[in-house]
């Protein structure tokens, strides 16, 4: 084989995927025609490359099982599907981990928030501390029938959404936000309490000078 | 429904790409979701060419992971493939060859490196158009045409390859 011929074999190879789609100008058509009906192995490569594609074209097409739908499907029915279902997955992701401490928090909040409620509600019927024994019979007994169901819940309420901006806040400064204001919260719900509990004790403010 | 429509095709491109049917089914049902979550942001013409490309990346993420790659035809594959073809076939030693040579070429095609090998896909069994394939893999549409050729002149050697170290 000359040098020409193996340029040309070459040449054929290059260019007979090109020729079996119908891309080559006539020119090249004809000069690949040519070589082929001349050159046995041009056009054994020839045939070959038609019963490459002929048997990549009958390979068929599959068909995807059901159970790979129908998982996607129970995948896809599981998802939030509008905006304020995704935004609520999404503070609920971020919420779980701080579920614990704002859980304890909350409870601590919505308790003082209710003795708060208590206490405020007995002052403002009798205007002064309960004295145990007491013979004034106009002294209305607070208790917690005395308060409705209604104040208690908006209590809880309010303490929820203020414990929300803390954690609006959180997610904005981070952790700090959260341990600086919890701690304030916490300082200041003991504080409510201790007073709470001193002004619904039976010896009042007077229990200092009982000690004396 | 989307997934009807596209369900074969993503199935059949993933299972000709990964070669193995858990792959292809995890790859056709993560295409489905995504298909299922982005559509209403894709040109309608085009989510064809986005579900492919959407399916080519997952397989090329798979292939990825794997350790070991150009894994033979998994044995489920080939029964189906088989199923499929040997029922049209009447006289039984042709069709033991056809399948045999089929079984070498479907080993070849595996071997082949991506892109040639989604091209080849594309374009040969599932009969892409070339402005769709181009669409799909975001390359230009005569580089479509020069890598499909090339994929399949790769195809030839290896099948031919393949072929004298069976018959030696």
């Amino acid at each position: 084989m000359t040098s020409r011929d193996r340029h040309e074999c070459e040449w054929v190879a290059a260019h007979v995927d090109a020729f079996l789609e119908e891309e080559l100008d006539t020119v090249d058509r004809h000069r690949l025609e040519a070589h082929t009906r001349a050159c046995a192995d041009c056009r054994a490569e020839l045939e070959f490359a038609r019963q490459l594609v002929s048997e990549l074209r009958a390979l068929p097409q599959l068909d995807c099982p059901d159970h790979v739908v129908s998982a996607a499907e129970r995948a896809i029915s599981t998802r939030p599907r509008g905006a304020w279902e995704r935004l609520r997955a999404a503070v609920d992701a971020h919420l779980a981990g701080l579920m614990r401490p704002a859980m304890a928090v909350i409870v601590i909040m919505v308790v003082a928030v209710g003795v708060f409620v208590l206490v405020h509600h007995d002052r403002a019927v009798n205007g002064h501390s309960r004295v145990a024994g007491s013979a004034d019979t106009n002294a209305t007994q607070v208790t917690l029938e005395n308060v409705s169901e209604e104040e208690l819940q908006m209590a809880a309420r309010d303490a929820m959404i203020a414990f929300a901006y803390v954690n609006k806040y959180t997610r904005r400064t981070g952790q700090i936000v959260k341990a600086e204001v919890g701690g304030r919260v916490a300082g200041s719900v003991r504080k409510a309490m201790a007073k709470a509990i001193v002004e619904a004790s039976p010896f009042g403010d007077d229990s200092k000078e009982a000690g004396q | 429904m989307l997934a009807e429509r596209y369900r074969d095709r993503v199935y059949t491109f993933a299972l000709y790409n990964l070669q193995r049917p858990e792959e292809a089914e995890d790859v056709t049902q993560d295409v489905l979701i995504k298909l299922w979550k982005h559509h209403e942001g894709v040109d309608p013409e085009r989510l064809g060419a986005w579900v492919m490309r959407v399916a080519r990346n997952a397989c090329i993420d798979v292939v990825r992971k794997r350790q070991t790659y150009g894994a033979v035809f998994a044995r489920e594959v080939e029964v189906e493939v088989a199923a499929n073809f040997t029922a049209v076939e009447p006289d039984a030693e042709k069709s033991v060859e056809r399948l045999e040579f089929r079984k070498e070429l479907e080993d070849a095609l595996a071997e082949l490196e991506d892109p040639f090998r989604s091209i080849v896909i594309m374009r040969e069994i599932q009969d892409m158009k070339y402005n769709e394939i181009a669409d799909a893999l975001e390359i230009p549409l005569n580089t479509v045409k020069v890598y499909l050729h090339r994929g399949r002149r790769m195809l030839r050697d290896a099948l031919k390859g393949r072929i004298q170290n069976d018959l030696s």
